[in-house]
C-alpha cells in the first residue's frame, strides 16, 4: 500500500469508528477523538470529569466499535493489586495434583477502564504501571503479557478529592493523554435524554478489527516531521520547565521526554486526519495540552494565583509562539 | 523536487526584489535620520548643510539598502519555513526538504508540489509599501522641515528680508577674500588657514542669515584685529630677512673688495655719496695744509710738534681712506654696472620699504607676483654670481612673507565692509545706533561708561518717537590722535548747515546746538 493510500485508509477507519462511537455518545467530539489517537497511536488515556457524562458508555461502545475485548475496574480504597492483575490460585489437576494456576485480573483485557483511579491506594495503582508501560504482568515472578493492543482509560473525578490518593507524577506520566470531559452542551444533553428514555439502547456496529488497529498504529509512526517543526514541540516541553523563564514561578516541574514523545505522535495523528502526510507547526500546538496538562507540576503561587494547567500551558504556547516568528521579514 | 526547486528560486529571487524595496526604506530612514541630525546642526549652526547634502544622505543610504536587500543571501530552508508561513503550507515545503526517505517522504514531495501547482502564482513576497517606507518619507520631510525653518527667507518681513540680502553681499565680499588663502595651502600659515576658515564661517552665518549684525560685528573686530597681527607678523618676518639678505650682500662686496686689493676700505663708507666723499677729501686737503704749514713754524715746543704731526698723521690716513672709499665704490660700480643688478637693487628697497613702512608703501599681490616671477628671471641673467643669486633667493623668500602678509591684510580688508565708518556699512541704520556700536570688544576692555538719555518728542509730521542717545567712547575704542577742537569746528559746522537744511527735528534743534557750545565752550 502507498503512502497516500495507508493515509487514506488511517483517515477512513478513523472516521468511520468515529462515526460508530458517534451513534451512540452524544457530543464529546473532542474526547472520542482523543481516546481515538491514544488508541491508534498506543497510548493510555486519562479522563477527568464528572460522573454520569457517558465515560464507561464510551469505553464500551469503542471496544465494540474496534471489536476489542473490554473490561471495567472500579477503583476503590480496598481495592487490591491481585484484585488488578489477576493471581496464582491453589489448583487440583484431575490426577489429584495441586498447583498453582494463574487467574488472570480484569487486566487481561484489550480496553481497561480503570474508573476513578484515584480512590485506589498507591499501591493498587501502581500495579498499573507494568502493565501501561511494559504490556506485562509479572506475579508470582512470572511475567505474563498483555494482548495487543493494550489501552487504559482511566477516569478521575476532579471535584471530590476527600479520601482520594492523587496519582503520582510517574502513574500520571504513562498516560499519553489527559482529556477533559465538559459537561454536554443543551442541545446534547437533550439528545442523551431522548435517546436513553426512548427505545432500548442501539448496538454499536463494529467496523474496525484489531489488525485494523495495529496497521494504524503503524502508519502514525511513518507521519514525517521537519527539523523546525520538532524544535517547536521540544521548546514547548523545555518551556515547561521552572526555569524557562515562560511560567517558571507557577511551575513545580516540567514535563518530561515522554511528554515530547506524546505531543509528536498526537501530531501525527492530526496530520494525518488532516490529509497530510508531514506534521505542521499548528498540529504541534494542538497536541501540546491534551500531552502536557497533566505532566507539569503546579506550584503554589499557581494555585494561589488559581491557575489551571491548561492557562499556563497557554502562557508557554504563547510564550513559544512568540519567539518562532517568521524568519524572513519584508 | 525539481518543481520544488524551481519554486523556490522563484520565491527567492522574489524575495530579493521585496528585502530591496525594504531596504530602500530602510536605508531611506537611516538617511533622514542623517539628514536630520545634518538639518539641526545647520539650523544650531555647528555645521553648514546644504538640499544636496540631505539628498545625498537619503538617496545614498537608500541605494545603499536596496543594494543589501538584494544582496543578501537566505538559505534554503529559511525560505522554505518562511514559504510555508506566508502561503499557509502548513510546513510542508520545509518538509520536503528533510533529508528523508520512504513512501511518506515522497508523498510529502509530491503533496508539496501538488499545493505549490494549487497556488498558482500566488505570491509569498509581495511588493508593497511599508512603515518604513512612511517613516522614512516622514523623517525626510522632518528633516527639510528643519533645515527649512532655517534657510528659507519665506517667514522673514521685509525689514528682515533686505537685511538678509545686505549681509549676503558681505559674505560674498569676505569668501572671496579667504577663499585662495585655504586653497592656496603652501603660501599660506596654518593661523592664516585658521583665520580665513573662521572667515568662510562667517561668510555663511552671514549668507543664511544666522547671525545678528550685531554678532557679525564683533566677530568682524576679533577676525580683522587677528588678520593684523598677521599682516604685522609678516611683515617683521620679511623685514628680518631682507636684513639678513643685506648683509650677506654686503659681506660679498667685501669680499669682491678684498680681491681687487681694496680690502681695507670701511664698507660703510660705501654707503656715502660721491658729493659727501669729495667734500670729506676736499676738507681733509685742507686740514693737512694748515697742520704742515704750523709744523713749518719754529716756535713750538716738543710736546706741541708731537701732536700736530700725529693729528696730520690721522688727517692723511683719513683722506687716503677716502680716496681708497672712491676708488673702491668706482670699483663696484663698475662691478655692479649690469642692468639687472641695478634693477634688483632696486626691486630690494621697495621691498624693504614694503616691510618696513608697511601701509602705503605696501605691494599688492600683483606686485609681489610680479617680482617673484622677474627675480626668477634675474636668477637666470646672474647665475655666474652665487652671491647674487643666494641675495636673489633671500629676496624671494622675504617676498613670499610679504604675499602672506598681503593674504592676512586682505583678510582684515575683507571685513572693512561690515566695520562701522568703513565703507558703506557706515550708512546702515543699525551701525549707526550707538548702542550697538558700543558693544565692541575694544571699548568693553577699555571698561568706558556711556550715558544714556531716552528722549520723547516730535519729528516732523510723523508723529512721536523714540531713540535712545548715547554718550560714550568712540567706536573703534582707540584714542584718538586728533585733538577735538581741530574738528571741533567742522562738526559744528555742518550741525548748523543741517539744521539750517531742515534736517533736524524742531524739537531738537536746540538741543544739537546746546550741545556743541558746551564743547566750544560757546564760541
Amino acid at each position: 500500500m502507498s503512502a497516500e493510500q495507508s493515509s487514506q485508509w488511517f483517515r477512513e477507519t478513523f472516521e468511520s469508528v468515529r462515526n460508530a462511537i458517534a451513534r451512540t455518545i452524544v457530543g464529546q467530539t473532542d474526547v472520542v477523538e482523543g481516546v481515538l489517537m491514544g488508541l491508534a497511536s498506543n497510548g493510555h488515556v486519562l479522563l477527568e470529569g464528572m460522573p454520569g457524562l457517558g465515560k464507561t458508555l464510551l469505553v464500551r461502545t469503542l471496544a465494540n466499535a474496534v471489536s476489542l475485548r473490554s473490561g471495567r475496574i472500579q477503583f476503590t480504597p480496598d481495592l487490591m493489586p491481585a484484585d488488578v492483575t489477576g493471581t496464582n490460585i491453589l489448583s487440583r489437576t484431575e490426577g489429584g495434583d495441586s498447583r498453582f494456576e494463574f487467574r488472570h485480573g480484569p487486566v487481561f483485557t484489550n480496553i481497561l477502564l480503570a474508573d476513578e483511579i484515584n480512590r485506589a491506594t498507591p499501591k493498587t495503582q501502581s500495579a498499573l504501571l507494568e502493565a501501561m508501560q511494559e504490556k506485562f504482568v509479572t506475579v508470582g515472578g512470572t511475567r505474563h503479557p498483555l494482548e495487543e493492543p493494550f489501552m487504559v482509560m482511566a477516569t478521575q473525578n476532579p471535584i471530590e478529592q476527600e479520601g482520594t490518593y492523587p496519582l503520582p507524577e510517574a502513574q500520571l506520566d504513562r498516560f499519553f493523554l489527559k482529556l477533559l470531559v465538559p459537561y454536554p452542551s443543551r442541545d446534547e444533553l437533550a439528545q442523551i435524554v431522548t435517546q436513553t428514555t426512548g427505545a432500548e439502547d442501539q448496538i454499536t456496529e463494529s467496523v474496525a478489527t484489531r489488525d485494523d488497529i495495529l496497521k494504524m498504529r503503524a502508519v502514525v509512526r511513518e507521519v514525517q516531521i521537519a527539523k523546525n517543526v520538532l524544535d517547536t514541540a521540544l521548546n514547548i516541553v523545555l518551556g515547561t520547565q521552572p526555569e524557562s523563564g515562560l511560567a517558571g514561578r507557577y511551575l513545580r516541574y516540567g514535563s518530561s521526554p515522554r511528554g515530547a514523545r506524546a505531543i509528536v505522535t498526537a501530531a501525527k495523528v492530526y496530520a494525518l486526519l488532516d490529509n497530510r502526510f508531514n506534521v505542521s507547526k499548528q498540529d504541534v500546538v494542538r497536541a501540546a495540552k491534551p500531552a502536557l496538562r497533566h505532566r507539569i507540576g503546579l506550584s503554589f503561587e499557581a494555585e494561589a494565583d488559581g491557575l489551571s494547567a491548561d492557562a499556563i500551558l497557554d502562557k508557554v504556547l504563547a510564550g513559544v509562539e512568540q519567539t518562532d516568528k517568521d524568519p524572513i521579514s519584508v | 523536487m525539481k518543481k520544488i526547486d524551481e519554486s523556490l528560486k522563484k520565491y527567492a529571487m522574489r524575495l530579493r526584489f521585496a528585502r530591496a524595496l525594504r531596504g530602500t526604506a530602510i536605508g531611506a530612514l537611516v538617511g533622514s535620520v542623517a539628514a536630520t541630525v545634518l538639518a539641526m546642526l545647520d539650523r544650531s549652526g555647528a555645521f553648514y548643510a546644504s538640499w544636496a547634502m540631505l539628498a545625498v544622505c537619503f538617496v545614498t543610504s537608500a541605494v545603499a539598502g536596496a543594494l543589501v536587500g538584494f544582496v543578501l543571501r537566505v538559505d534554503k530552508s529559511t525560505l522554505a519555513d518562511s514559504v510555508d508561513r506566508r502561503l499557509g503550507l502548513r510546513d510542508r515545503l520545509r518538509s520536503s526538504l528533510e533529508d528523508e526517505e520512504g513512501d511518506f517522504h515522497r508523498a510529502v514531495i509530491a503533496d508539496t508540489e501538488s499545493q505549490l501547482t494549487k497556488l498558482g502564482n500566488k505570491n509569498a513576497f509581495p511588493l508593497r509599501l511599508s512603515r518604513w517606507h512612511g517613516a522614512a518619507i516622514l523623517c525626510m520631510m522632518f528633516a527639510c522641515g528643519i533645515f527649512l525653518l532655517g534657510n528659507t527667507p519665506l517667514f522673514l518681513s521685509d525689514a528682515e528680508k533686505a537685511e538678509r540680502e545686505d549681509l549676503k553681499v558681505h559674505a560674498e565680499q569676505i569668501r572671496k577674500v579667504a577663499k585662495p588663502i585655504i586653497d592656496r595651502d603652501e603660501v599660506s600659515t596654518a593661523e592664516e588657514r585658521e583665520l580665513a576658515e573662521r572667515l568662510e564661517k562667517l561668510a555663511k552665518d552671514l549668507e543664511r542669515g544666522r547671525m545678528s549684525k550685531k554678532d557679525a560685528l564683533a566677530e568682524a573686530n576679533k577676525l580683522s584685529e587677528k588678520a593684523d597681527e598677521l599682516a604685522k607678523q609678516r611683515n617683521m618676518n620679511a623685514e628680518r630677512t631682507m636684513t639678513a639678505a643685506e648683509a650677506m650682500r654686503r659681506q660679498a662686496d667685501q669680499r669682491k673688495l678684498e680681491a681687487a686689493g681694496l680690502g681695507k676700505v670701511d664698507i660703510d663708507d660705501l654707503a656715502k655719496s660721491d658729493e659727501q666723499l669729495a667734500a670729506e677729501a676736499d676738507s681733509l686737503s685742507k686740514q693737512i695744509a694748515e697742520l704742515e704749514k704750523q709744523l713749518a713754524g719754529d716756535n713750538l715746543s716738543k710736546e706741541e710738534r708731537d701732536a700736530l704731526e700725529s693729528e696730520l698723521e690721522s688727517a692723511k690716513n683719513q683722506l687716503q681712506n677716502i680716496e681708497l672709499s672712491q676708488k673702491a665704490k668706482e670699483f663696484l660700480e663698475r662691478l655692479y654696472s649690469h642692468p639687472a643688478y641695478k634693477e634688483l637693487m632696486e626691486m630690494a628697497k621697495k621691498l624693504n620699504e614694503s616691510a618696513t613702512q608697511g601701509g602705503g608703501k605696501q605691494l599688492t599681490k600683483e606686485q609681489i607676483e610680479e617680482m617673484i616671477k622677474r627675480l626668477e628671471e634675474l636668477s637666470d641673467q646672474l647665475k655666474d654670481d652665487e652671491d647674487l643669486r643666494a641675495f636673489i633667493e633671500e629676496m624671494k623668500k622675504a617676498l613670499k612673507e610679504c604675499q602672506g602678509a598681503c593674504n592676512s591684510l586682505g583678510l582684515g580688508l575683507g571685513l572693512a565692509g561690515l566695520m562701522p565708518g568703513q565703507g558703506g556699512r557706515s550708512q546702515d541704520h543699525f551701525f549707526s545706533d550707538t548702542d550697538q556700536i558700543n558693544m565692541n570688544k575694544d571699548e568693553r576692555d577699555i571698561d568706558a561708561k556711556s550715558e544714556q538719555h531716552g528722549v520723547r518728542g516730535e519729528r516732523g509730521d510723523k508723529g512721536t518717537e523714540t531713540h535712545i542717545e548715547v554718550m560714550g567712547p568712540s567706536a573703534s575704542g582707540e584714542r584718538t590722535k586728533t585733538p577735538y577742537t581741530s574738528v571741533l569746528p567742522k562738526y559744528k559746522k555742518s550741525a548748523e548747515s543741517a539744521i539750517d537744511r531742515q534736517q533736524i527735528p524742531k524739537s531738537q534743534q536746540k538741543r544739537v546746538r546746546d550741545y556743541f557750545d558746551s564743547l566750544s565752550g560757546g564760541k
